[in-house]
């Protein structure tokens, strides 16, 4: 790919040997890739845990982020440094986290990383705009971005991201590139009344086309324009969890798709998938509960809750206490708000917990002894859970989640 | 038995000698994977496989973006696999790779999964771009 002198420099090692390791990575990256250079980045959003090897290695000798704005993802592992006794997390495990915590802190309070600790950067630090490039790490945020902000986001991954917050720098290639964002798959609801559809059905229907779709890009049908934030990030956030997609066009919603054939560059669509309720049916029976089947953990905020929906935990569990153990995944910005409404202590007063962590990749942690059974209202927690730990998961709305917290067992609608 | 060599494109160079596991599905290191027995996990249509120290064969990557951390770590227990081979690439699965150092080929001029069996002996050359087969 085509260097700076500049860029040539760093590689060359005459600024020190973290930005050389950094920028190395990402023109093998891109050189893979095909990219023809690398483009300055408007932010990172990186992961705080990063094997300390690893960060010390690409930031030796960096004084400061060469990217202008960086955030940082949620802990991975049922890990918050301030709640993982009330978690019920083993205490050498979470002691042995803290230990690395403390040992990663002085890197990335040199670099000048911001501690958001949340899967929703934009939410709490960083008002991406349209046409800004990105170097975000988090399959959810990547998508989000791409598809309701018209920011510019790869696919890309914790290594990447990294190198580009040191560097400031990307390769420009894949949906980086406007000519690689249009839609290639038409995807059509039939029979199925989306206004209807509850949040776990949203992320059913998702979740569904994911697995159809693989990496390409799809226009969906039918979303109305006046969807929340939160069910259009239940519909998109499960896309890249049972596939690899991360642009999502919705006609009237997304900044570069007034219409379907605007989504689509006037062009042919590839191909075309249906959705019916037996596709979305098909996803409820994969992670269905038996009704009365003990439930230890109720996780929930998968991605990280907004202050709606923890209004909606809030006024489901107002005057109840619980009996299983209940995470509750949100920001810490988020969780100052909830405590001006009100929201934190209706919540704990019912036993509820907040993590600042990521709530799909806790089986990387330690569960509380006994967790045999998680049930949540993520269909994304639920595949990584289940999949990553062993362990069976359920998957539900969130007042199904909330009552089965409450009674410690799960309740089958059907 | 004379070898039968494909010419694919290289992600990450280096060499690499083994067996095979041929996936027909997209593949991800989290997820898909334990690091900590090096095996494919439960709910995965090859369950319980292990591809420690194997070339892993298939069509592309997908999921979420920790997946590099978990082969760093499978890496460090001696337990991730050694080379990777796909139709071609995500960039997810390429930079899971490339967090590892092992070879990583792409866009060969046959279909991989239909020529390649699990199990078979392969050598790959991060450096030619070649992958042979050299018999079961």
């Amino acid at each position: 790919m085509f260097l700076t002198q500049e860029e040539e420099d760093i590689l060359a090692g005459k600024r020190g040997p973290g930005l050389q390791k950094a920028l190395s990575l990402l023109v093998k990256y891109g050189d893979a890739f095909g990219a023809e250079r690398l483009v300055p980045v408007a932010s990172a959003h990186v992961w705080p845990i990063d094997p300390y090897e690893f960060l010390k290695d690409l930031t030796e000798d960096v004084t400061r982020a060469g990217a202008p704005l960086v955030t940082t993802h949620p802990y991975t592992g049922c890990f918050d440094p301030d709640t993982w006794r009330d978690m019920g997390v083993p205490a050498d495990f979470a002691m042995a986290e803290t230990e690395l915590v403390k040992k990663r802190s002085p890197i990335i309070e040199r670099l000048n990383f911001l501690p958001t600790f949340t899967c929703l950067p934009f939410l709490v630090a960083n008002f991406a705009r349209k046409g800004q490039i990105l170097s975000w790490m988090g399959s959810g945020v990547q998508i989000m971005a791409n598809s309701l902000i018209g920011a510019r986001a790869q696919r890309e991954a914790i290594v990447s991201v990294l190198a580009s917050a040191i560097t400031g720098k990307t390769p420009y290639m894949g949906l980086l590139k406007p000519e690689n964002r249009w839609a290639q798959i038409v995807v059509k609801l039939d029979g199925i009344n989306i206004e209807k559809c509850n949040e776990a059905d949203l992320q059913a229907i998702g979740y569904y086309i994911g697995a159809k779709a693989g990496d390409k890009n799809i226009v969906l049908e039918g979303v109305p324009t006046w969807f929340s934030f939160e069910q259009l990030k239940n519909l998109m956030v499960p896309l890249p969890v049972s596939g690899a997609v991360a642009m999502c066009h919705i006609a009237g919603i997304t900044p570069e798709a007034p219409t379907v054939q605007d989504a689509l560059g006037h062009r042919k669509p590839e191909e075309e998938i249906v959705v019916t309720k037996k596709e979305v049916d098909e996803v409820y029976f994969e992670y269905a509960g038996a009704d009365g089947e003990p439930i230890p953990l109720v996780v929930l905020g998968c991605p990280h809750l907004t202050i709606g929906e923890l209004g909606q935990v809030a006024s489901l569990i107002e005057g109840k206490r619980v009996k299983s153990r209940l995470w509750v995944g949100t920001a810490e910005q988020m969780l100052a708000l909830a405590r001006r409404m009100g929201y934190t202590d209706i919540i704990e007063r019912a036993g509820g917990v907040f993590a600042r962590c990521c709530m799909a990749g806790i089986p990387f942690g330690q569960f509380p002894e006994g967790t045999n059974v998680v049930a949540t209202n993520s269909i994304k927690a639920a595949h990584y859970i289940s999949r990553i730990g062993g362990i069976k998961t359920i998957f539900g709305t969130t007042e199904d989640c909330v009552k089965a917290a409450v009674a410690g067992k799960w309740k089958s609608q059907a | 038995m004379s070898k039968k060599i494909l010419k694919g494109r290289v992600i990450n160079g280096g060499k690499a000698k083994g067996r095979a596991v041929v996936l027909k599905t997209p593949f991800s290191f989290i997820g898909d994977f334990d690091p900590a027995t090096g095996t494919l996990t439960k709910g995965h249509p090859m369950e319980g496989t292990s591809i420690a120290g194997k070339i892993l064969v298939c069509p592309t990557g997908k999921g979420g973006t920790v997946a590099p951390y978990i082969a760093y770590i499978a890496k460090a227990r001696k337990l991730a696999p050694i080379a990777i081979l796909c139709r071609s690439v995500d960039p997810i699965l390429a930079l899971s790779g490339l967090t590892v150092d092992i070879p990583i080929l792409d866009r060969f001029d046959v279909d991989i999964i239909s020529e390649i069996k699990t199990g078979d002996e392969l050598e790959v050359d991060g450096e030619q771009g070649t992958v042979a087969i050299c018999g079961k």
